[in-house]
């Protein structure tokens, strides 16, 4: 669990989320600023401080809207629970009369069955989709409606991702029901303390059974009232008092204000088992969002690739370089010479790795282009492959002149043997090297380099 | 500050090349040729190692030494009765080009700052000419490191006369197996450069450092893959719409299942070489390739018996991490029912996944085949849903076949030139060997994904685990 000294709110959270899905790779400025922010910070503490460093300059404001919204659902919430807590109690109040069976049941009984639903759905938290319960799920609807956002990115990516953030959202919502919780009971209890100071209230019980109800009742009130009966024993009804507050149709009309035992019974009913509770899962709400929220680990997909975006880049460029001894190498007259037999002569005795072959035709004008590319990765030497009794000097001259046009710095090599029906080389007869000196010789100014083809290559 | 550089020499076919090839991760034979037939480079290449526009070590490739004892002697003669030393060899390098081409080359850039890195095969034996490139390379006054590069069978003996030779001439000496080598070798080696030169020794420092960030993030960019493999694999399913005609002709039915079954293998197949495409350019490899022809396919050949023999968990394995995850659904029920059940139901879902892992673990992969929807009047009836497989071990067969193929990736190096398909080095299953907690928070994810819903929140421990496991 991450805990350190960069805090992370709800609202930071929703901001980081909405950035994220909307955010372009970090610059350089960013990841300059990240860089500087985690310099000496464990690695545990370092995604918070750096992550909220990047967030620092991508908000949008979304998560302000959205607290607010969800501050303004609240208060709207809790007017309304309040309003109905005061009609709930206006609603039992019938024939100057409580009747406090269906009092319990009703303000405290149907509370008590959310509470037992909620704590279900709470057990089942991980299976639920966007909230803790059908409330809070329609709380989280209101709330992003008012803020105008309508594809709330943020929110389906904290849903989806689960974990700390989540939780951290769902607490917080959670929060809102509670305060809700809390509204009804201040008015249950403000509508039964203004009745009975400003009403002539009667309370009572009634039953067509014959003592069940009775025994059942008697036990109710001695367990709802244990956890105040050793402060306030006279808020406890006793069984003579029981006995004394059932409804029987001809008493009706005679029905007298109190006993006090009775109403100051729903009242600590009331404030123990309504709004204490309340109380508590509000603040175990908040706490709990506290808790998410210092244990964000930023360790989803999504929060991984930005980390490795920000803190990475740590790639080795490519080497791209090729070597340079690369050369083109043309066949003149297509004698068929084979390039595995004649590469570890090309590579061993002249130095130049041959990277293109061709025949004469690439050097026609018509297909400059494909000289031109073929010469891309042959930047050491053309090489004219010759073969030694087809020295036939105006065509020779005539492809050094296209070479020469071509040749921009490199070597031009004339590499004279004979072919061999394998298309191997062998070296040509002694006239025929005579014949091409004399030739090579009469080129004035020409810098080619006339090579024999003497073998010894492996 | 001076970029420190160094020049890797030696004799012809000693390595060098296949030594630089592996040290930089280049298997692209257009950008650095290795091959059997002697002189292959025939110039300096500069190989400058660069971050983020930053160069912070240049390697330099050259021609082996072709004539090394004449060489020797020509040096020997600018120093008439004297030991020859740097003045010499420069002299030779500006005045010798003609006669020796090669040798003038290799010394160039040594004379000009760069430390030595001296590549032999000590496969071969020790002789003259491989005395004289010694003394040629101690008389240039540089930095000198030898590395032991061999490329056959070393008897003991003539290893020892390699390293006692040069042990006397050399400032420190290394092996280095260029078709072998992984990445520790490699960073152990350029940390012998600082034992080399300490001039630059900032320098070198950063690059480790570089290098083991840009190791650990790979790693963390393969656990992602892996993730996203196994991910997509187990929520893999063919789906097909079922006529009645359909329904109502067996044969048919089973010759729909055969085909969607088919389907299933093929797509499979093809978000497994999405994975090992991405873990093989992750780590610079260009040559091996992610097998496309199924038929040649020597990775996870589900279709086969013994995949789900030799890869994923044994059957004892299986039940543990099947009672874990029954066990865990069974507390929440627990909970549920505020433990009323006295914790019946973390029993009850423990043995009932323990015993299907169990029973089912060692099955075949057949696949699972569903009939979905309801058919409503004038609809063309149901849909056929087909895959993944039943077998619970099916995920830790992905997930071992993925590992071992990545430690097959690690284990090539680049100075192989040979696109043979790509094998691990062993293949014995490497998640029979994790811990049972890791095998038991594994399996819930797993369960999770063939579920249809993968839990995202588990997932970030999988990845956790995955980055140790690729360790």
């Amino acid at each position: 669990m991450a805990r350190d000294g960069s805090p992370w709110t709800l609202e930071d959270l929703i901001e980081f989320e909405q950035a994220l899905a909307h955010s372009a790779m970090p610059t350089s400025e960013e990841k300059r600023l990240v860089s500087a922010s985690i310099s000496g910070k464990s690695p545990e503490s370092a995604r918070r401080i750096g992550l909220n460093e990047w967030l620092d300059g991508r908000r949008s404001g979304i998560g302000r809207k959205f607290t607010l919204a969800l501050d303004a659902v609240s208060l709207g919430l809790f007017l309304l629970a309040l309003s109905a807590g005061i009609t709930t109690i206006f609603g039992l109040y019938r024939w100057n009369g409580i009747n406090v069976t269906i009092f319990v049941a009703v303000v405290l009984g149907v509370q008590v069955a959310i509470l037992l639903g909620a704590w279900i759905a709470w057990l089942f938290r991980r299976k639920a989709g966007e909230a803790y319960s059908v409330v809070q799920s329609i709380i989280g609807v209101l709330a992003r409606r008012l803020t105008g956002d309508r594809e709330s990115v943020w929110w389906h990516s904290l849903i989806t991702q689960g974990g700390a953030g989540r939780r951290a959202l769902l607490w917080r919502v959670a929060r809102v029901v509670q305060t809700a919780g809390i509204a009804f009971n201040l008015g249950a209890i403000a509508a039964l303390v203004g009745l009975v100071l400003f009403r002539n209230v009667g309370f009572f019980w009634e039953t067509t059974t014959e003592s069940a109800m009775r025994g059942w009742l008697e036990q109710a009130v001695k367990v709802i009232a244990a956890p105040w009966s050793w402060i306030d024993p006279a808020s406890v009804p006793d069984a003579a008092l029981i006995d004394a507050t059932r409804w029987w149709p001809e008493k009706s009309a005679s029905l007298s204000p109190g006993p006090a035992a009775w109403w100051r019974f729903l009242l600590w009913s009331l404030v123990v088992w309504g709004l204490l509770p309340r109380l508590i899962l509000r603040l175990f709400c908040k706490w709990n969002e506290r808790r998410s929220l210092a244990s964000l680990d930023f360790q989803s997909r999504p929060h991984r690739t930005l980390w490795r975006e920000l803190t990475g880049g740590e790639v080795r460029e490519e080497i791209a370089k090729r070597p340079t001894d690369g050369a083109l190498v043309i066949d003149v007259g297509g004698a068929g010479f084979s390039r595995e037999l004649l590469r570890p002569f090309l590579l061993q005795k002249l130095r130049v790795n041959p990277t293109a072959w061709e025949t004469t035709g690439v050097l026609d004008p018509e297909r400059e282009t494909a000289a031109r590319n073929a010469l891309t990765d042959a930047p050491a030497a053309i090489v004219l492959l010759v073969e030694g009794w087809a020295l036939s000097p105006r065509q020779v001259e005539s492809l050094l002149a296209k070479v020469s046009g071509l040749k921009e710095g490199r070597r031009v090599i004339l590499l004279i043997g004979n072919a061999e029906s394998n298309g191997a080389m062998r070296p040509a007869e002694k006239d025929e090297r005579a014949n091409w000196k004399r030739f090579v010789d009469g080129l004035a100014g020409s810098e080619v380099e006339l090579v024999f083809y003497e073998g010894g290559a492996r | 500050m001076s970029i420190p550089s160094f020049a890797v020499v030696g004799r012809v076919n000693a390595g060098k090349t296949a030594t630089l090839a592996t040290l930089l991760e280049v298997d692209d034979n257009d950008l650095l040729r290795i091959s059997s037939t002697p002189g292959e480079t025939t110039r300096v290449q500069d190989l400058p190692v660069v971050y983020q526009g930053e160069t912070l070590v240049r390697f330099l490739d050259t021609p082996g030494f072709q004539q090394p004892v004449e060489a020797m002697r020509a040096i020997q003669s600018f120093a008439g009765s004297e030991t020859p030393g740097p003045d010499q060899v420069r002299r030779f390098v500006a005045e010798c080009g003609e006669r020796f081409p090669d040798e003038v080359r290799l010394l160039e850039p040594i004379m000009n700052g760069a430390g030595v890195l001296y590549v032999v095969d000590p496969s071969n034996p020790l002789r003259d000419a491989f005395v004289a490139e010694m003394e040629i390379l101690r008389w240039t006054g540089q930095p000198r490191l030898a590395l032991l590069n061999p490329q056959g069978e070393v008897p003991p003996d003539q290893d020892a006369a390699w390293r006692e030779r040069l042990g006397a001439t050399f400032n420190l000496v290394r092996s280095f197996d260029a078709h072998s080598a992984r990445y520790e070798e490699r960073r152990r080696l350029l940390e012998s450069l600082l034992q080399i030169d300490e001039r630059h020794g900032a320098s070198i420092r950063r690059l480790l450092e570089k290098m083991d960030h840009e190791w650990t993030e790979r790693r963390e960019q393969a656990a992602e893959a892996i993730v996203d493999f196994l991910e997509k694999s187990l929520l893999l399913r063919v789906h097909e719409p079922l006529d009645e005609r359909d329904e109502g002709l067996p044969s048919r039915l089973e010759r729909k299942k055969a085909e969607m079954s088919d389907r299933y293998f093929k797509k499979l197949a093809a978000i497994e070489q999405d994975c090992v495409a991405t873990l093989l350019k992750l780590y610079r490899h260009h040559l091996l390739k992610a097998d496309n022809d199924l038929s040649l396919h020597e990775g996870l050949d589900l279709s086969t018996d013994e995949t789900w023999r030799k890869w994923g968990l044994n059957r004892t394995q299986l039940s543990a991490a099947g009672a874990l995850a029954g066990g865990a659904a069974g507390a929440v029920f627990d909970l549920g029912v505020g433990i009323h059940s006295l914790g019946a139901g973390i029993v009850i879902g423990a043995i009932g996944g323990g015993i299907a892992a169990f029973f089912k673990g060692g099955s075949l992969p057949e696949l699972k085949v569903k009939l979905g929807g309801i058919k409503l009047a004038g609809g063309d009836g149901r849909n056929l849903v087909v895959g993944p497989p039943g077998s619970p071990n099916f995920p830790w067969v992905l997930l071992d076949s993925m590992l071992l193929r990545y430690q097959g990736i690690l284990s090539r190096a680049h100075g192989r030139r040979d696109a043979a398909s790509l094998k691990p080095p062993s293949n014995e299953s490497l998640v029979r060997s994790l811990p049972s907690d890791q095998r038991g928070t594994i399996q819930k994810w797993f369960t999770s994904c063939l579920k249809g819903s993968p839990d995202r929140a588990k997932e970030p421990e999988v990845f956790g685990l995955l980055v140790v496991m690729l360790e």
